[in-house]
Formats: structure tokens, C-alpha cells, sequence
């Protein structure tokens, strides 16, 4: 996973899905999709990931 | 002229004599009284001892010169009696002292020229009560260390018998250092401890809150999902919101007494970022006698998947599904466009795969490609059904 990825979890959950709920470490799809919209934006190189590539960094 | 008091002797014929006739000799003795003048015009008396010896005293220092005396008998003297021809002084006369193992010894030992010997000179010429060094270590000596109040006090001390002494060895296990429980601790805490604990971490009011919260009211809730494996836990007991049994034997728990419906995830919302083949886990789902395959996409692009199945437990890998399209059988690859999905819709693959519906599969996996990258979304794949 990039360096970012704290950084990218730490931003999604702060964005809400698409019914205005905050996005939650639980929400497996939204928060994939938040992850990989802040690498898009930040201009982060990522290959294809997972929900369960997220799980250990999710710990904190 | 003053007359003699004494008259003359005389002889046989009435001759008068100055001499004496002495029978034993059968002849005149002269009597004769002897004077010497001396240099202060003194007469002087010459004597002689009754031997007929002269009596001599010399009452001056000799002259200076050749005085030969010869053989002198002295009657007192400073050495003692014999002193000339003592025994000891005749042995130490007779000694060599230059071959003497004692004084070859002492000799040996002293330097060439002691009293000029340049460290010696050295040493005799420093002012030892000005030098730097001496000077710091008669500071810090105290006046009298020998007799100094308190160190004759400590020197008086028994410590073997001091009381907070022995309190103290009483304390102490017999080698502290080496002491086995210890050593196993200290080595398992070598391995576990890494980072330094702070200063005074085992007494930390937060710790001690926590540990009387741990041993009273004990762990309140479980924020993060338990991790993947064996997480063994005991009895549980649900609660109402009041804190109440949920379930109790007047208010038992609903019990399903054919099946319960699961989730089993497939494909665990995946960031698809390249056209590479994706390749998802296989899932054992032997356990479930009917499934119902659903997906949902938020991938930009649209993601072709395939179905691999298991039939019986013991196959190796799980082979393409094929479907019977009413002509021929099909295989259900990413290729064959089977199950095309685009985003945003969650599709129930059993309508578009009803084989599914009365297929008994030990285990599955889905394989996923895009023709073209996408850049955001994911896709999830999951099996809702029932367990046997």
C-alpha cells in the first residue's frame, strides 16, 4: 500500500456516503472508495487493493 | 761561710771522710747529692729510684724534631689496656673487606654515584611543599584520618550485626544477579520490550484506573471487528438496553430450526486499478445448500467476471462454470461476457444463472477483468444463503 495510506483512511473517514452518514471503518465499499478517491486527488500512485488490504491500518 | 750541722765520719786513723763505710761491701760509700742548674738558675735535684735508676719528668712539650724515646712503658692511656694488640682489632686487621659477600652485597645495591646521581639530584633539588599534586592530596586529607571522630566510629561499627543491615540482607534473595525466575523474566522482556517504558510506568494512576476498571466492571464493549482466525470466546450473554437479559427462560431466543440466512463475501469491495486479471480467494461454502450470487459495482468501468466452482471437496482447483444456454454449454469466463456489470445496480447473478439455484458447489471463486483501467469504485461480490 503508498506511504499515504494512513493519511488516505484518516480523510475518508471524515467524508460521508452518499445518504450523508459519516463513512465508517465497517462501511467496507464506501470506505474503499473514499481511500481510493484521495489517492486520486493527492496524485498517489496505488494498484488494485482491497478492503482487507485496509484491515491491518484500521487497528488505531 | 756557714758551717755543716752534720760532722765528718771517721776512719781507722782518726782520718776525717765525707764517706760512709758500708761493711757489706767492705768499702767507703760516697754519698752524693746531684743538682742541675736550670735555665731559670734553679738548682734541681737529679734523682734515682731504688733501683739506682734515674728519675726523670718531663714537664714540657718535646721540641719540635726527631725526639727518639724508643721503647715507652705507659702507665695510663685513653684506648684501653691492650688496646694495641686487642683480638678484635687484630681479626679486623686481617680481614679484606673488599671481598666480603656482605659489603659485595651492599655494594651491588648502590647506585655508582649515590650523592651526585642525576635522579637523586633531581629529587633532592624539588621543593616537595610547593609541588601542585602534593599539595591537592594534603587538601582533601583530612587533619588526623587515623584518629578521625568518625572514622574511629565507623571502624568501631559491627556491621555484621546492624539491624537495618540484616533487614536488609533478610530482604535480598541469595544471588539477585543470577537469579533463575529473574533471568527467565529479564529474558522474555528482552525480547517483548523494545521501546523503554516511561519513568514510573508501573505506577501510573491511569494504569491503576484501568487495571480496578479491568478487575471490577471488566471490558465495557469491542470497538474493531475481532481478527481473522480462532477467537475463542466464552459464554455471552445479550442484554436489552436497560442492561437486561435479553433472553431468559420465560423469554427465550428465537431458535431457527431449519436454517439461518449468512453473507459470505467473495470479492471484499476491491479497488480494481488495472486491466490485469483479478483473482478472488476461494471460499469454502460447502456448508450451504443454497446460495444466491449477488455483485455490486462502483467501478467508472464496466468488469466482466467468471465463476470458478468446486464440485466436491477433494478437487484440486476450482474450473469455470458452464451453463446450458439451450444450444450449447457456455463457459461462465470473463471472456464470454456472461456476466458483464456496470455500476451502481446490485445484480442477482441466480436470475441470470439460475444453475445456481440447485447446484450443491463445495467452493467458489471470482475472477474479474476490465477492459479498460478503471479509476475509481470497487466491486464486492457476495453469496447470501442459507447454512445446512
Amino acid at each position: 500500500m503508498p506511504v499515504e495510506i494512513l493519511l488516505a483512511i484518516e480523510w475518508a473517514l471524515q467524508q460521508k456516503d452518499s445518504e450523508g452518514n459519516f463513512i465508517t471503518k465497517n462501511n467496507a465499499h464506501d470506505l474503499v472508495d473514499k481511500v481510493r478517491e484521495y489517492f486520486n486527488i493527492n496524485n498517489v500512485e496505488y494498484s488494485t487493493f482491497s478492503y482487507d488490504d485496509l484491515i491491518p491500518y484500521l487497528s488505531n | 761561710m756557714a758551717n755543716f750541722s752534720q760532722a765528718l765520719n771517721t776512719d781507722l786513723n782518726g782520718k776525717l771522710t765525707t764517706a760512709i763505710y758500708d761493711a757489706s761491701i767492705a768499702g767507703w760509700v760516697q754519698k752524693i747529692q746531684t743538682h742541675v742548674l736550670s735555665s731559670g738558675g734553679i738548682l734541681v735535684p737529679l734523682q734515682l729510684n731504688a733501683s739506682g735508676n734515674m728519675k726523670t719528668a718531663i714537664s714540657e712539650a718535646l721540641p719540635v724534631g726527631n725526639n727518639n724515646i724508643g721503647d715507652v712503658d705507659v702507665a695510663s692511656c685513653a684506648l684501653p689496656v691492650g688496646a694495641a694488640t686487642a683480638a678484635k682489632q687484630d681479626t679486623l686487621i686481617a680481614k679484606d673487606f673488599a671481598t666480603q659477600t656482605t659489603l659485595a652485597a651492599i655494594l651491588a645495591k648502590i647506585i655508582a654515584t649515590p650523592a651526585t646521581e642525576a635522579k637523586q639530584d633531581t629529587l633532592i633539588a624539588k621543593d616537595f611543599a610547593t609541588q601542585t599534586t602534593l599539595a591537592a592530596v594534603l587538601a582533601k586529607i583530612i587533619a588526623a584520618p587515623a584518629t578521625e571522630a568518625k572514622q574511629d566510629t565507623l571502624i568501631a561499627k559491627d556491621f555484621a550485626t546492624q539491624t537495618t543491615l540484616a533487614a536488609i540482607l533478610a530482604k535480598m534473595i541469595v544471588a539477585p544477579a543470577t537469579e533463575a525466575t529473574l533471568e527467565s523474566v529479564r529474558a522474555l522482556l528482552a525480547g517483548t520490550l523494545t521501546t523503554a517504558l516511561p519513568v514510573g510506568a508501573a505506577t501510573q494512576a491511569t494504569l491503576a484506573e484501568i487495571l480496578t476498571q479491568l478487575n471490577t466492571t471488566g471490558l465495557k464493549k469491542i470497538i474493531d471487528p475481532l481478527p481473522v482466525g480462532a477467537n475463542i470466546i466464552g459464554k455471552t450473554v445479550p442484554v436489552d438496553a436497560d442492561g437486561d437479559e435479553k433472553f431468559t427462560e420465560v423469554n427465550p431466543a428465537f431458535t431457527r430450526l431449519t436454517s439461518s440466512i449468512v453473507k459470505v463475501v467473495l470479492v471484499n469491495s476491491v479497488a480494481i486499478a488495472t486491466t490485469d486479471t483479478y483473482i478472488g480467494d476461494t471460499i469454502d461454502i460447502s456448508h450451504m445448500p443454497h446460495i444466491n450470487l449477488k455483485v455490486f459495482s462502483t467501478l467508472d468501468q464496466q468488469v466482466k467476471l467468471g465463476i470458478q466452482v468446486n464440485k466436491m471437496d477433494n478437487e484440486s482447483s476450482p474450473a469455470y462454470l458452464h451453463r446450458w444456454n439451450g444450444t450449447v454449454f457456455e463457459t461462465v469466463n470473463p471472456d464470454s461476457s456472461i456476466l458483464s456489470i456496470a455500476n451502481g445496480v446490485i445484480y442477482d447473478i441466480n436470475s441470470r444463472l439460475p444453475e445456481l439455484n440447485s447446484s450443491k458447489i463445495s467452493k467458489i471463486r471470482i475472477i474479474a477483468i476490465c477492459d479498460v483501467a478503471p479509476t475509481s469504485g470497487s466491486l464486492d461480490v457476495w453469496i447470501e444463503g442459507s447454512v445446512s
